[in-house]
């Protein structure tokens, strides 16, 4: 920022509110847009993640948890899933039975639907054509 | 809610049974089991503690803290539209927009009482009461808070408070006394300007004396009301037990001996 025609004082004052406001509110600007941009694409993403879990074999809650909390960066709160998998539920993508546990009380496992694998192969030929158009868009810009 | 397998201390319990009513409370009003939720969450409790002897709380605490929030589980387009205006009055760093959305409408309230003083005084009382719910559900302490909320948390209750204690003895003592309904059994005129001190000191003492008839006579009604009387008097009566009814009662008999001792030397 340079303001030539203000006497020297004034542009040092002029260099230091702009220092401040940059310092305030410019930075916490960029972190509330990258956590809002994060969470907007983990939204999404979390769903394709449990039913590629759940697609592999039929596997109990925690397990899902902890499959995907292998994945940097997809699950923030494991709690998250469950919620998640309560609407793959309404919506007949997977379905759960109950079964006894060696080590436990019974569980609650989750396995895909007919549906559910239709919608799952769906989700993954989209996410491979976006992340390829968007793999191909960064080569070109770099 | 008690759980079948998990062995808690009871500082854990508690500590699990409120966020279980956090979960409840952050999935009402959307379209999301909150039974289920609750039975997954004790599920993925079990699988993790299960096999674990007695659980103690910061133990426990870890698990819900990789749980996560559950304010944080259901995005808010799928919350009630009234939630999510909750939400955005909490959203922020320190938890702070309702508190001083409740200093703010105090302040309105005293400032424009002729015109909408008493709904924003009301409306104030409200989110008050609401900011302290919100806090206990979530487990938080109000901490600094407490100085934008319980002004007029504290003045609804003093006003309760000293309508319940003085109103009844009070109004009673006015319409006897001052209509001369019974001067010549007592003995006690009318206050009026050519009043003598004795006069006045017998009227002082018979206003004691019904106070302190109603407040014993008021004894057993607060005692068994107390919890009803402790929601109607937050903050100031939290703590009220039992035992400070019975002073109630001790100084009712006090206010009454001195009432009648006067009324005699008079």
């Amino acid at each position: 920022m340079k303001i030539a025609y203000w006497p020297a004082p004034m542009h040092n004052l002029l260099l230091c509110i702009d220092r401040y406001l940059v310092t305030h509110y410019i930075d916490p600007m960029t972190d509330a847009f990258s956590l809002n941009w994060t969470t907007q694409l983990r939204k999404g993403i979390l769903e394709l993640g449990i039913l590629n879990a759940v697609g592999s074999r039929p596997m109990y809650g925690y397990q899902i948890g902890q499959i995907l909390r292998g994945v940097d960066g997809l699950v923030v709160a494991e709690g998250t899933i469950y919620p998640l998998l309560n609407r793959l539920k309404r919506e007949a993508l997977v379905t759960t039975t109950i079964e006894e546990s060696p080590d436990g009380p019974p569980r609650k496992v989750y396995q895909l639907t007919d549906l559910g694998r239709t919608r799952l192969e769906w989700m993954n030929d989209h996410w491979r054509r976006l992340k390829s158009g968007i793999d191909s868009l960064r080569k070109e810009t770099t | 809610m008690m759980t079948a397998t998990l062995n808690l201390t009871p500082d854990a319990q508690e500590c699990f049974d409120r966020y279980l009513n956090r979960v409840r409370y952050s999935l009402s009003g959307t379209s999301v089991d909150a039974d289920e939720i609750e039975s997954d969450v004790l599920e993925h409790i079990e699988s993790v503690l299960g096999n674990e002897g007695e659980i103690a709380r910061q133990r426990l605490e870890g698990v819900l803290q990789e749980l996560g929030s559950p304010e944080s589980w259901v995005p808010d387009e799928q919350r009630p539209a009234w939630r999510r205006l909750v939400g955005q009055l909490r959203a922020g760093p320190e938890d702070w927009r309702m508190a001083y959305l409740t200093l703010a409408l105090t302040t309105l309230g005293v400032v424009l009482i002729p015109v909408v003083g008493p709904l924003g005084l009301f409306l104030a009382y409200l989110t008050a009461r609401a900011t302290r719910s919100l806090a206990a559900e979530h487990g938080d302490e109000l901490g600094a808070r407490k100085w934008l909320v319980d002004p007029i948390l504290i003045a609804a209750a003093v006003m309760v408070i000293a309508s319940i204690m003085l109103g009844p003895p009070a109004g009673v003592c006015v319409g006897i006394l001052e209509s001369g309904v019974i001067a010549d059994q007592t003995g006690i005129p009318p206050l009026a300007h050519d009043s003598t001190a004795a006069d006045v000191i017998s009227h002082i003492a018979m206003y004691v004396l019904a106070i302190g008839a109603w407040w014993l006579l008021l004894t057993p009604i607060a005692a068994w009301g107390i919890k009803p009387l402790r929601w109607l008097t937050v903050p100031v009566c939290d703590r009220l037990e039992r035992r400070h009814v019975v002073w109630l009662a001790g100084f009712g008999l006090l206010l009454v001996i001195v009432a009648v001792v006067t009324l005699q030397i008079v």
